[in-house]
């Protein structure tokens, strides 16, 4: 399994990609590609496809970027879409802490350690975002505040499970199914916030806006591609029907809660 | 002096028009940031490692999506937090 602490995608190669960052099967090519090739994740590939085939999630269409668009175009809606977006960061980072805390297997646990890590930074990169797009548009103390939204995790820590958290638990292929497909939306969201950003962000902040953008970018696609090759690597042990059945199964899950987040929002 | 003069009309005349629309300390920092100019403001607080916004704030995002929750938020972790054991 390649280590994900030397994966590095090229940054070219991303930046070239953009048009196939729009969409969900070009996400998981794009995030696959550099550990060589797409063909060892066959199962991988065949359990997105199929799940692709039985109903195009709303999250890879061209009226979902559309909605993004035109609600983006107004900066009061974009800053507090950051702060939201800083707030699931860091509750996804606790929720990973969890998880590698209770992971059986010691290489996985350093995979959903490290995961939990970039998420708990993702938290602060969100709110760094926010205060080069909008500067001053959070009065001090609530801003003081909103860093706690981080759990500051490092890899220095020891993992831990969270008392009470559902989280707490052995991760296991359905896991990472969940964890890829929710990665595969959150870059699609990312190449969306990217265009907003540059369209609200003053012209002497944009180049640092756009290396933390570089580096969540980065980041979310190692995520997509861990987690890709977690499933295909466990799915010699399953029986390839079943895989392909959950895999469709949590695909439709995440289309259906993506549309109650926007009120039941009617896709073309 | 002219200067101060000039910012505390601009503050109150902030405050008179948000006036019984928010009150208490979400007024202040509105009508603040109001006064100074800034297009974009975003007022609230964090509680228990949730934020909760001003009404002001959450509006306009009601204003996007009337019947909507938060949208176009990161996920990166499972979703369900009830296990599957059969796989």
């Amino acid at each position: 399994m390649t280590n994900a602490r030397t994966y590095r995608p090229d940054f070219q190669n991303l930046v070239n990609a953009k048009r196939s960052l729009g969409s969900i099967a070009g996400v998981a090519k794009v995030a696959l590609f550099k550990r060589g090739s797409v063909a060892p994740y066959r199962h991988y590939f065949d359990a997105l496809h199929a799940a692709l085939h039985d109903e195009e999630p709303p999250f890879g269409s061209g009226t979902y970027a559309n909605v993004y668009r035109d609600a983006a175009s107004e900066g009061q809606w974009l800053a507090v879409s950051l702060i939201t977006n800083a707030e699931r960061e860091g509750d996804g980072a606790t929720r990973l802490w969890s998880l590698a805390a209770c992971s059986a297997d010691e290489q996985e646990q350093q995979l959903l350690k490290r995961h939990a890590v970039d998420e708990s930074r993702h938290a602060l990169a969100y709110l760094a975002l926010l205060d080069l797009t909008f500067p001053d548009a959070v009065d001090a103390e609530f801003r003081g505040e909103l860093n706690a939204l981080s759990p500051h995790y490092s890899m220095a820590q020891e993992v831990h499970a969270l008392e009470g958290s559902p989280y707490a638990r052995c991760p296991s292929v359905d896991d990472y199914m969940q964890m890829n497909i929710a990665e595969i939306r959150t870059t699609i969201h990312h190449m969306l916030q990217r265009a907003a950003i540059a369209e609200h962000c003053p012209a002497a902040n944009l180049a640092r806006a756009t290396n933390i953008l570089d580096s969540l970018l980065r980041d979310e696609l190692r995520h997509v591609a861990y987690t890709a090759e977690l499933i295909d690597h466990k799915a010699a042990a399953i029986e390839p029907d079943a895989l392909r059945t959950r895999f469709c199964k949590r695909m439709k899950d995440f289309s259906d809660i993506t549309r109650q987040e926007l009120g039941q929002f009617v896709f073309d | 002096m002219a200067k101060a003069k000039s910012a505390n009309a601009e503050l109150s005349a902030a405050k008179a028009a948000l006036k019984g629309k928010i009150s208490g300390p979400c007024l202040e920092a509105v009508a603040q940031m109001a006064a100074e100019g800034r297009n974009v403001q975003v007022v609230g607080r964090v509680r228990n490692g949730k934020v909760e916004f001003d009404q002001e704030s959450l509006t306009t995002f009601a204003r996007k999506f009337p019947n909507a929750n938060m949208t176009f938020v990161a996920v990166n972790a499972p979703f369900d937090p009830v296990q599957s054991t059969d796989l």
